[in-house]
């Protein structure tokens, strides 16, 4: 029987105040910017950013999709590279990591080595730029938003920690009966490592949509452009998005309406976040068992 | 060769030879199913280690090689970033900032892990941990949009709220000093709920027996918190602090780029090594003294990880990571 003294209640009571205004305060700028997106420009200007929308406008989102190419060409190559990326990352992960479980590799921890290192020490930014520029030229190539960044030491950590769970019995049995290493894997524990390979899969997503930093580095063909860096356009030169937009768009908001610019901005922002909003309340416990099995040390 | 003796039977050495190869042969899946791996790394990760070497060099790009027949100068594009006073400061910047990332997020998660654990309602605890882990899928770029819309300095919500009490509007985007705190304030709305979920799951991993017995004793919520939840968390607090003190030289450039740009009013407090060396190579093309610091990082960030992994190590046997 919990006896609730006064302090206790008081501290109960302060933990759900806490947890709840920290929980508001981290929806309540989204929130801002979704009204923000489906109000009128000029009562933007006039008025600020507001917690309610005023004069309910659907300007921005209609040059968005209608008046210029850029976004929509923007979701297309964040989409593509998005999902070309996560298929690269999950392939080239789970195939390096499995063989590091396999007790009677004789190399495997000299290979683990190799790639923990990478971890410890990398050549900087320097080096990297002049590999992919002059090395390999993947200036302006889309490439170069899918290949490097698709395999990293931390994400094969995880994934040797999850098979390190699969019984190694399983393998042994199966080699009794005649199975090569290959059919091992594909058949036995490719089938059973779903959860993990689901994880990798929504964290090496959610880092190949929000890429924006390698355009920077090694894109100027704004064909090229993924929807983040577009939105680092938008934000850092005013007049990008105005300059891109057809004649008809321009003419058709008429002589009185001002282009909406802020309003672009957080209509684009809004269409960027968008998948990642609607499908993370599925996908929470995934991401959640995820940070746990790398986390949590037993 | 040295003769070793009547001791060593030549065939030795072929037998060596033969044991790599037979093992390759045996297990010819496996290294195969690695092989892809292994060239990935060597491309993306060790290539460039090599090229480190550009750092004592005054880079030509048509001098041989991808530039590799560059002459050699030894130390001096480290004198150049040494002797500068710019070294100090976005030094000085990076380590401050994160120390204060560090602290003020590692305070906030085990105090929110803590909330959580000891709150009871269940919707409310899974509504509100899906809101704060939100803010951690959006990009740094979507933040400062986000962070333009409060606190743009005329149509900011800050500053009309402000406003609407008569207090002047504060300048964000051209005072320098409000964006250490802003700084800390958009690292922690954005970060903290990742670890959270990490220490939570410590957490409910405590035997309850002991918080069992010590009731028994007497103890109230905030005694049981102190001398068994947080003493409990220790060995993962530690793992993670590893982590993060690792990289303390290096500078966050996505979050600092994407939110204040190449603004030159704010670079005093925000400028770190990262945007620094950015700018040297993209718009100075400075590329011998911006490869000279990018070596100096990841020399300095080497040492940190070793040197903080076996300090944690000597501390308590199996913190450590490596």
């Amino acid at each position: 029987m919990k006896k609730s003294s006064f302090g206790d209640r008081n501290l109960l009571i302060f933990f759900y105040l806490i947890i709840g205004i920290f929980a508001l305060l981290c929806v309540f700028p989204l929130w801002v910017a979704i009204v923000s997106s489906f109000s009128n420009e000029n009562s933007l200007i006039k008025n600020g950013y507001g917690l309610l929308i005023r004069n309910f406008d659907l300007t921005a989102y209609k040059l968005i999709f209608t008046g210029t190419n850029s976004v929509m060409n923007a979701y297309v190559i964040t989409i593509f590279t998005t999902i070309l990326g996560v298929v690269l990352t999950v392939f080239l992960t789970s195939s390096f990591a499995y063989p590091l479980t396999v007790s009677s590799l004789k190399y495997r921890n000299g290979i683990s080595l190799f790639a923990y290192a990478t971890m410890i020490f990398s050549g900087g930014l320097v080096p990297s730029y002049i590999l992919m520029t002059r090395f390999l030229h993947l200036h302006n190539n889309i490439l170069v938003l899918i290949i490097p960044g698709a395999l990293n030491a931390y994400n094969i950590f995880l994934m040797k920690n999850f098979f390190k769970t699969i019984p190694e019995s399983l393998s042994e049995a199966a080699k009794i009966d005649g199975a090569s290493e290959i059919y091992i894997y594909f058949k036995i524990i490719l089938p059973l490592s779903k959860p993990i390979l689901a994880t990798i899969a929504l964290f090496s997503a959610m880092g190949y949509w929000n890429e924006w930093y390698k355009v920077l580095l090694y894109i100027d063909n704004s064909k090229l452009y993924t929807l983040q860096f577009l939105i680092m356009q938008l934000q850092q030169q005013v007049d990008f998005l105005t300059s891109s937009l057809n004649p008809n768009a321009v003419s058709s908001l008429g002589s009185t309406v001002t282009i909406p610019t802020i309003g672009i901005r957080l209509a684009t922002t809004m269409i960027s976040i968008g998948p990642i909003i609607l499908l993370y309340p599925f996908l929470q416990k995934y991401f959640i068992k995820g940070l746990t099995i790398g986390g949590v040390k037993e | 060769m040295k003769d070793l003796g009547k001791n060593v039977d030549p065939s030795i050495y072929k037998a060596k030879k033969n044991t790599f190869l037979r093992e390759i042969v045996k297990n010819k899946w496996l290294y195969l199913l690695v092989l892809p791996g292994i060239i990935y790394f060597i491309v993306f990760n060790y290539l460039p280690m090599i090229g480190l070497y550009i750092a004592f060099t005054d880079y030509n790009p048509l001098a041989g090689l991808y530039g590799l027949g560059s002459k050699f100068v030894g130390l001096r594009n480290f004198n150049f970033f040494f002797t500068s006073n710019e070294w100090i400061h976005v030094t000085v910047n990076t380590l401050y900032l994160n120390t204060l990332f560090i602290t003020t997020c590692l305070f906030m998660q085990i105090l929110l892990a803590i909330a959580l654990n000891e709150i009871s309602g269940k919707a409310f605890k899974r509504v509100s941990q899906t809101f704060m882990f939100i803010p951690n899928f959006l990009s740094w770029t979507v933040v400062s949009v986000l962070a333009i819309a409060l606190f743009s300095t005329d149509e900011g919500l800050i500053n009309h709220f402000l406003n609407t009490f008569g207090i002047a509007s504060i300048n964000f985007y051209q005072n320098a000093a409000v964006w250490p705190p802003l700084l800390v304030i958009l690292r922690m709305w954005k970060g903290v709920g990742f670890g959270t979920v990490i220490y939570l799951a410590t957490i409910t991993g405590i035997n309850q027996e002991m918080y069992e017995a010590a009731m028994i004793d007497g103890a109230g919520r905030l005694q049981t918190i102190w001398y068994i939840t947080i003493p409990m968390l220790k060995k993962t607090t530690i793992m993670l602090l590893i982590l993060s003190v690792g990289g303390i030289f290096n500078g966050d450039f996505g979050m600092i780029y994407a939110l204040v740009g190449d603004n030159p009013l704010l670079r005093s407090s925000t400028d770190v090594i990262d945007t620094f060396v950015y700018r040297a190579l993209r718009l100075n093309n400075d590329i011998g003294m911006s490869s000279a610091v990018g070596l100096f990082q990841s020399v300095i960030g080497f040492i940190m990880v070793v040197s903080s992994n076996a300090i944690a190590k000597r501390m308590s046997d199996d913190s450590s990571i490596f």
